[in-house]
Parts: C-alpha cells; structure tokens; sequence
C-alpha cells in the first residue's frame, strides 16, 4: 500500500495547473512547419458555413479571433489566415505523450481536458530547489516529448492555479505562494471567481461589488441578498483564496498503455508477436510499478495508410500479471485477421483500481511477474524478460 | 364463489403470498393473487413462474369457487376496508366480484381462475423434516454470501446439502462463504444436493416467525424444492449448474488467530466505512500484542485507525478485507464472542463461535496496488 496516494494534507498543498498553449494550433505548426509564425485557425475550412474556431494560433488571436467563434467571423477578421481541420487523432495521440509526462511528476494528475490538468504536488516538494524549478522542470519535460510549450500555475489550490497559469501565457510560469495569494487575488475583477458567470457578475455589481477586494469586503448577508445564500459563501470563500477541492485523478478514465510506430511495416507472425509481448510486459510492469489493477486490455493497430483500429476485452477479475495482458492482447490481435503488414502496434490497460478483491475459486496469476519484477530490480532494469519477448 | 373473512387474517394471507406477485414488465395474467374458497377455508397462491407461494387461511365458504384478482388492487383494498369482516362473491363467469365490508362495498374486476399458471404440485420421494425457527436462522446465517444476477447462475443460490442427519445450507458469491449445519428431525436415507435460489431461501426465512415451533417440510424433484410450514407451501425452481466444492476451498492453515468481541468489532468497522467514497469500503486488520487495529484510507478524504482489545492466540499479521463482507457475517451471528482466524498470503479469513463447528464464514482478501 502506498501512502502517497492515500495520502491527507492537512497543511498547504502545492497543486501546479497546466494548460497548454493553443494547443490545436501548436500540434498543427508542429506538423506543418511552414505555418509558423503564421496566423492559424484551427476548425473547420475557410469556405465553411456553419463552422466555429476550435483554437487560433497567437498570431491569429491578435486579429482578434478567438475560440467558438464562427469560421466566417473569423475570414472577415484575417482573410489571410490558414485555416485548417481539427485532427483530434493526432491531437490525443500528443496529449497522451503530455500526460504520460505528467504522470511521472505525481500520482495525482486530474485531466481537465485534452490539453490541461491539476496535479498535486504536495510531499514532493523537497524533490527540487523550490517551486520555480519544479514548474521549469515540467515545462521542459513536456518540451522534451512533444516539442510543445504550456503554461504552468503553482499555488496552494486549484482556483489560484488555474489562474496563474492563465497569467502570462503562452510559455508562462507563475508562482503564487500561500503569503502572496492576496496581493494576487484582491485587484482581480469578480468574474475571475470561479463558478461568478456574466449573471451573477452583473448581480454583485449592482451592489457596487466589482473586485475580489469588494467580495472580501461586503458582509456575507449582502451577497446572499443578490445571489443567494449558496453561492455567496462559495464566491466568498474564492476570494479569501480558500478551495479546498481535492485534485482527483479521474482513474477511471485513465489508461496505462504502450504504441509502437515502426521503421518498417510488419505483417503478423514472430517478430509481430514478439513486439507486443514486449509491449504488454512493458504496460504490466508500469501497472505494478503505479500500484494498480487492470479490468480492460486494448490492443491498436495502424495499417501503412493510416487506417487506424482498436479492439478491447474486460475480464470479470482486476489483473496486473504480463500473463494475463500478453494472452488476451494476443487473442484481440488474432481477432483482427489482419491481411496487410501494420505500421502500428499498442498494447492499453483501463479500468484502472486501486485494490483487487481476490476470488476463492481463481488461481492467481501474477506471482511469476512479481518474482521478475523483484530480479529485475535488483538487477537495475528490464533485464530477465521472458522468452515470448524475444 | 361466496366466502366470508376476516380482515386481518386475508391481509396477513396476502402479504405472506404477495412476494411471489411478479414484479413489472409481464402479462397481466400473471400479476394476479388465485384465491380458491373451499371447505372451510380461503386459499390464495401467487406464482411468478419461479416462486410460487401458496397461503391458506380459515374462512366461512358458502358457495365453493375459484377466481384471479389484481394482486396489488386487492391488497390495498383489504388493508383499507372498514370493517372486521370482509366478504366475497361472484357470480359463476362473472367479469367482476363484489367485495363488502362493514358500510363499503367495492365491485372489483377480476379473471378466470383457469388464466392462472399452475403451481406445481408438491412432489418428491422423500420429505425430510426440521425445526422452523433453525431453518430460519440458517438461511439468515448463509443467504446473504450468496451473488446477485451473477451469469454463473448456481452462485445466485443456496445450496442445500442433505447428509445422514444433517442439513447443510452453504452460499457463496466466489469471494466469500457462509456455511451453517443444521439437525434434521430424522435421518435422511439418502444424500442430496439442491441450490435454492437465495431469493426463494430468503422469502421463506421471512415468512417463518422467529419464535416458530414447528417443523418445516421439505420435499424435492430434480427440479424443484417445496417447503411447508404451517398453512404455508413455497415451491421455487432450483438453480442449475455445479455448485462449486465448497470443502476445496476451505483454509487448512491460518497462523493469525483472534477471539473478539462481534458487537465491538461490527461497530468499528462500521466507522472505518465511513471514509469510502469512490468503491468498496476496505479495512486492514493488523493484529500485533494483543491488539487489533484497523485502519482505512481513501485518496482525498481521509484515514482512519481504531484498536481494539483482542485474545490472540498465534501470530503477529495483517491483511485487508472488503468492509461489507466482514460487517455480513458479523450481522448474521449472534454471539458475543467471534474467533477470526487468517493469514497475511491470499486464503480467507474464517469468521466462527468461539465453540461449535456449525457454522462459519470465510472472506478472501483483497489486494492493494
């Protein structure tokens, strides 16, 4: 049992929110080098009708276009602008890689969307010089796997994260340590508060509340009075920077996985087989190591024109074992018949729980994996691997 | 058909028939109570093809018949009528029956009697006989480790085992057990094995008073069980399947052996289960020096940890059960005094009275990341 991811702060967290920056529009320059610097829409053709901006690059949004915007809206603003479609396989494939990074930061990573999450850093602290280093750190991890830059927010909750990192974006690292949070929270406008949309905004201001400062300062029965009573001690509470919402790590949703591209295509047969035995160790190793169970395994293949296909299983008990996702990612495999050599292979586990109830009537299957896991530790490395691997 | 009775006995007659009405979603001639007045008597059946239920109670028969009523209408109706006395007729054929009490009367519809499925009737070569109130208790002592709509539909079921002059009901789910022997009134010449469904097992629990004096009567096909208790028959389908050998798994050996008190210790890990939040409650049981503490965690919420003053009698260890399952089988006993004994690798923990072999519980671990 880990005590991290049990653990209860009952002093200051330190949570870090990062959004990455026009994160269609950077994945798009990132593909198609000759559009940087360029302004760049993301959503739908130039000659589309109906359709609105998903994501516009920075140089776009100085034309002032902006997100849900209507395409048209945005041709009249910059008719110059590249206008592309959104590619939301490409799009997940990178922000995997970005998770897969911020996963090795904390076991408490909270996604928000494709592009942005919460993390908990709190106990990991003394890991770095202090929290500009840690937040550096990230930031150039995220750099390393996908070439890609994201803002970062560290504060002690997640109301002050997320707005440090809307700060000084794109690229931007902001700081607000527990003694600062006022300084930082008192000149901002009501709507800042989360959860204060344009109605209730336009509520406090009738009372002449227009700043967090105001908030802080009107007594909680004048509030209550224009908003009611619920909301006036939530904003309340926002604006004395207090939030205690717990960073939850949506463990249902997340996937432990592994995908290969390779150099060249390779129809099904040994070197195939060897591959994914290979990447199903490798997804059974990393389940151990974060000190979960399995329900569901997913095999992804990709043929040389990009055709792209999954197939999933979930088995009644939780497992953990490289036996058990070797033999169901081999029967997934065989299920797909494929005809043509693949120019992908990936191996997921989801359904991801923290504990397994074990069965009287079953066998248990793992111990052979814990016993590699145990040599291979001492070992320092993958180093005895089994014979399908090979 | 014309009978009279009263009130209280016809409602007590309904509800005890009632839970064999099928629920929603079939035909409606299905949804009916089959009342039969004849002798001296009142007789009502509810069957949902799976559970059959038959009730009879005394009444005053002046003309003999047969007919189906709503079984939710008449039993609303009979609880709500303003007199004692409540009577009934209906005219051979007749679409509708007339009910009368006190200053109300209510014309009713109701169906032919023929519409009714027939309750298979009671069957076997051999009836085995024991006391209602033990049968009782060992179906509350077991039903409960039975699974739910589990696709391995035997789990869903009580196995009744008869051996010599035993009864042994055995339930389990695959993650834990319950076992509990009872004495058959004589010897059985024969050794069978039956899985009731728990369902079945527990309506029969229920319609037995806890201060029953006398016996139940069993009597069974390959396909069929019914029991009689008083003016009661319950006839249910018994489950296929192999009922797994529940011996196999029994534990052999359990280093970590503790007597506790049952009350005490249902009381603390009712507490630890406070904290759960995002799946099953679970509590690690650390028994060291004479002492059992247990904690509980749950990521963003809390943790807990209570001790407990316990006799140990063998080694120091640990290991982590689902809340639920612990707190079942605490509920289900009695006694004071529970002996827990356990092991820190992946074989059950078994729950049993300080004395007696009669009955126990045996719950696997779970496993943490």
């Amino acid at each position: 049992m880990r005590s991290r991811t049990w653990g209860v702060s009952f002093g200051k967290r330190t949570i870090v929110h990062i959004d990455m920056d026009a994160f269609f529009a950077q994945v798009e320059v990132l593909d198609h080098p000759e559009y940087r610097g360029k302004p760049l829409v993301v959503g739908g053709r130039r000659d589309s009708r109906r359709g609105v901006v998903s994501t516009a690059s920075y140089e776009a949004r100085k034309y002032g276009i902006r997100s849900a915007m209507p395409i048209q809206r945005a041709v009249q603003l910059c008719p110059h602008a590249i206008f592309v479609p959104p590619r939301m396989a490409r799009y997940e494939e990178v922000s995997r890689r970005i998770f897969e990074v911020l996963e090795t930061f904390s076991p408490l990573v909270e996604p928000l969307s494709i592009d942005e999450a919460f993390l908990d850093m709190t106990g990991t602290e003394h890991f770095y010089e202090d929290a500009r280093h840690m937040g550096l750190e990230l930031k150039r991890r995220i750099f390393e796997a996908t070439s890609l830059t994201g803002s970062v927010g560290i504060a002690p909750n997640k109301f002050i994260a997320k707005l440090a990192s809307d700060r000084e974006k794109p690229d931007g690292l902001v700081i607000v340590p527990a003694a600062d949070v006022d300084a930082f929270l008192t000149p901002l406008p009501v709507e800042a508060l989360w959860g204060v949309g344009p109605k209730t905004a336009a509520r406090l201001k009738s009372i002449g509340v227009h700043t967090v400062r105001d908030v802080r300062e009107r007594p909680l029965s004048q509030l209550a009075q224009v908003v009611g009573p619920r909301l006036a001690a939530h904003v309340q509470a926002l604006a004395f920077g207090r939030d205690e919402r717990p960073v939850e790590p949506d463990i249902e949703a997340k996937s432990i996985g592994r995908e290969t591209t390779f150099e060249e295509d390779v129809p099904d047969g040994p070197e195939l087989r060897a591959v994914l035995a290979r990447l199903a160790a490798n997804v059974g190793w990393r389940l151990r190591k974060e000190g979960v169970f399995a329900r569901t395994v997913t095999v992804k293949i990709r043929y040389p024109d990009f055709e792209t296909h999954t197939k999933s299983r979930t088995l009644a008990e939780p497992f953990r074992d490289d036996d058990t996702l070797y033999r169901e990612a081999a029967r997934l495999l065989d299920e797909f018949r494929l005809r043509r050599p693949l120019r992908l292979l990936g191996v997921y586990a989801s359904g991801l729980q923290h504990a397994a109830q074990t069965s009287l009537f079953g066998k248990r299957e793992d111990r052979l994996s814990d016993v590699l896991d145990a040599i291979n530790a001492k070992l320092g490395g993958r180093v005895v691997r089994r014979g399908r691997e090979l | 058909m014309r009978f009279a009775c009263n009130r209280e006995q016809l409602a007590e007659a309904i509800s005890t028939v009632e839970r064999a009405v099928p629920s929603r979603d079939v035909d409606d001639h299905l949804k009916g109570i089959l009342l039969e007045a004849f002798e001296d008597r009142l007789q009502l059946t509810a069957f949902d093809l799976h559970l059959g239920i038959e009730c009879s109670t005394p009444a005053e028969v002046e003309r003999q018949g047969a007919v189906m009523v709503d079984a939710r209408l008449f039993s609303q109706l009979t609880r709500k009528l303003p007199s004692d006395k409540v009577e009934f007729s209906r005219d051979p054929g007749a679409g509708a029956a007339t009910v009368r009490s006190g200053r109300a009367e209510f014309t009713i519809n109701v169906r032919d009697a023929g519409d009714f499925p027939e309750l298979p009737a009671p069957s076997g070569d051999v009836t085995w006989r024991i006391g209602a109130a033990e049968l009782k208790d060992m179906i509350r002592q077991t039903a409960f480790a039975a699974a739910v709509d589990d696709h391995r539909s035997y789990l869903n079921g009580v196995l009744f085992e008869v051996e010599e002059d035993r009864l042994n009901l055995v339930a389990t789910d695959s993650t834990r057990l319950a076992f509990r022997q009872g004495k058959l009134a004589q010897p059985s010449p024969q050794t069978r094995r039956a899985v009731v469904p728990a369902r079945a097992a527990q309506e029969l629990a229920r319609i037995i008073p806890a201060d029953a004096e006398g016996d139940v009567e069993m009597l069974l096909t390959d396909r069929q069980i019914s029991f009689r208790f008083e003016n009661v028959r319950l006839v249910s389908r018994l489950l296929e399947g192999e009922f797994p050998n529940y011996r196999q798994v029994l534990p052999r050996e359990q280093p970590i052996s503790i007597v506790v008190p049952r009350a005490q210790l249902a009381a603390a890990v009712e507490r630890a289960s406070v904290l759960s939040r995002t799946g099953p409650a679970i509590v690690v049981a650390d028994v060291r020096g004479g002492t059992l503490t247990l904690t509980a965690r749950e990521t963003d919420v809390g943790q807990s940890q209570e001790e407990l003053d316990v006799v140990q009698e063998g080694q120091d260890g640990a290991n982590s059960y689902q809340a639920r399952f612990i707190l079942d089988v605490l509920r289900a006993y009695d006694d004071d005094q529970l002996r827990i004994t356990f092991d820190e690798r992946d074989v059950p923990a078994t729950f049993k009275p300080v004395d007696g072999d009669d009955r126990f519980c045996i719950i696997m671990p779970v496993r943490l990341g």
